[in-house]
């Protein structure tokens, strides 16, 4: 019956057979060539913008490389890495302290420090190394000291300084008793996260905010005294 | 001689629809090809051009791999900077809030102590005149006004110290 059925629609529409099949030919071609290469190319331009977009990046980055020299570039890291170290540097805390001190004409009676962990095995547990306090924007080592101090405007002449030396320092209290002045001052520092750096794939010329600062940092720089300022050997006792 | 004829021009026009089917059906394939063909050819283009652009990215990425030491140098740099300048921006200047109190302050009066801190201010005041001291209390009182950057004046003691023989005023400033 079936059969008998199919016969009779075959003899009826055998004519357009070929037709047909021409037909059902161009829809396959739609379905598996033209669409897919439709997507493709939506997908190829949006690569391909994304991928200029990349290259813009690098363009700008080897701009950037080549606009420094690399004694210009040392200099400026030095003036940074002086205002930022990456360690706890104490002689650097020191000079900052006597630097302003000497521009405030203040004695500084007594300091000290508490250094802490210095190094840990990696992975052991060390809360006190390169830990943030909340607010600060970089770990800190905090200093206490003392200066001889008998009006406020010392006291005044003294803070202004220390906010104006390098390392970057922010002093946290001041206790004046009316003959000294007791200071809390964070000298910051920040590690270098070599990993992060590494991934970076742009790098940017400095900006105007970044070269201002940096220029800032080397007047203060200036003003701290060089090393070679502090005697190297303790003041012989008199007889 | 009519039924002949009739049946003649049926199987014309039959012949017709299948010519006419046909031709459409071979119309549509063409155009299905060439417009495939435009296709394939613009996909062609345009994967051309993005295999240009990874090419031309590599070699960027290796002329900037040449600099690698002043690339990490540079980083470097910005790292500092950044973080630098979030600590500046961050860091809280007591003298200004400590400027500020004393600028109420009238010459007559000496600050004998003080405690400073980011919210807190303590200050000891000092004087033989209590007329001065009456008023810096008054000046005190506009300051809090003012909410300059005082958010509260709290005064804890007021009175006079026979062992220096002056009027003393103990004064917390928050801000």
């Amino acid at each position: 019956m079936n059969d008998s059925l199919l016969d009779f629609y075959y003899q009826k529409y055998k004519k357009y057979l070929l037709s047909a099949v021409i037909g059902i030919i161009a829809i396959g071609i739609v379905w598996q060539v033209a669409i897919p290469q439709v997507y493709s190319i939506m997908q190829v331009r949006t690569d391909s913008e994304l991928k200029q977009a990349e290259i813009a990046k690098l363009e700008a980055s080897l701009s950037a490389l080549n606009s420094y020299n690399d004694a210009n570039l040392d200099d400026n890291i030095k003036t940074a890495t002086t205002a930022l170290p990456a360690s706890k540097e104490i002689l650097a805390m020191y000079l900052a302290i006597v630097s302003a001190s000497t521009k405030a004409e203040v004695t500084i009676t007594t300091f000290a420090t508490r250094i802490g962990t210095l190094y840990t095995r990696k992975g052991a547990k060390a809360l006190d190394v390169d830990k943030k306090e909340p607010g600060d924007a970089a770990p800190a080592l905090l200093m206490s000291l003392t200066i001889d101090a008998t009006s406020t405007e010392e006291i005044q002449r003294f803070t202004d300084e220390l906010h104006a030396v390098l390392p970057l320092a922010e002093v946290k209290t001041i206790d004046y008793s009316g003959t000294d002045a007791q200071y809390e001052i964070s000298f910051y520092y920040n590690t270098v996260d070599t990993q992060t750096l590494s991934k970076q794939v742009n790098i940017s010329a400095l900006t105007r905010a970044e070269q201002e600062l940096l220029e800032q940092m080397k007047v203060w720089n200036q003003q701290t005294v060089a090393p070679s300022a502090i005697p190297t050997n303790p003041p012989t006792p008199s007889p | 001689m009519s039924d002949s004829i009739n049946l003649s021009l049926g199987r014309q026009v039959v012949k017709t629809e299948i010519k006419k089917s046909l031709l459409i059906s071979v119309v549509l394939l063409s155009a299905v090809v060439l417009f495939t063909l435009i296709l394939v050819g613009t996909n062609y283009i345009f994967t051309s051009r993005y295999d240009k652009l990874v090419a031309d990215e590599a070699e960027l990425q290796a002329r900037i791999e040449t600099q690698s030491a002043k690339k990490a140098k540079l980083l470097l740099l910005h790292e500092r900077l950044s973080t630098a300048s979030s600590i500046i921006t961050a860091r809280k200047n007591l003298n200004e809030k400590f400027a500020e109190v004393l600028a109420a302050a009238p010459d007559t009066l000496t600050v004998k102590s003080s405690a400073v801190a980011a919210n807190l201010i303590n200050m000891g005041f000092e004087s033989s005149d209590l007329a001065a001291l009456n008023e810096f209390l008054n000046a005190l009182y506009s300051l809090e006004k003012d909410k300059s950057q005082i958010t509260k004046v709290k005064v804890n003691s007021f009175g006079f110290n026979e062992t220096v023989a002056n009027y003393v005023m103990d004064v917390d400033f928050n801000f």
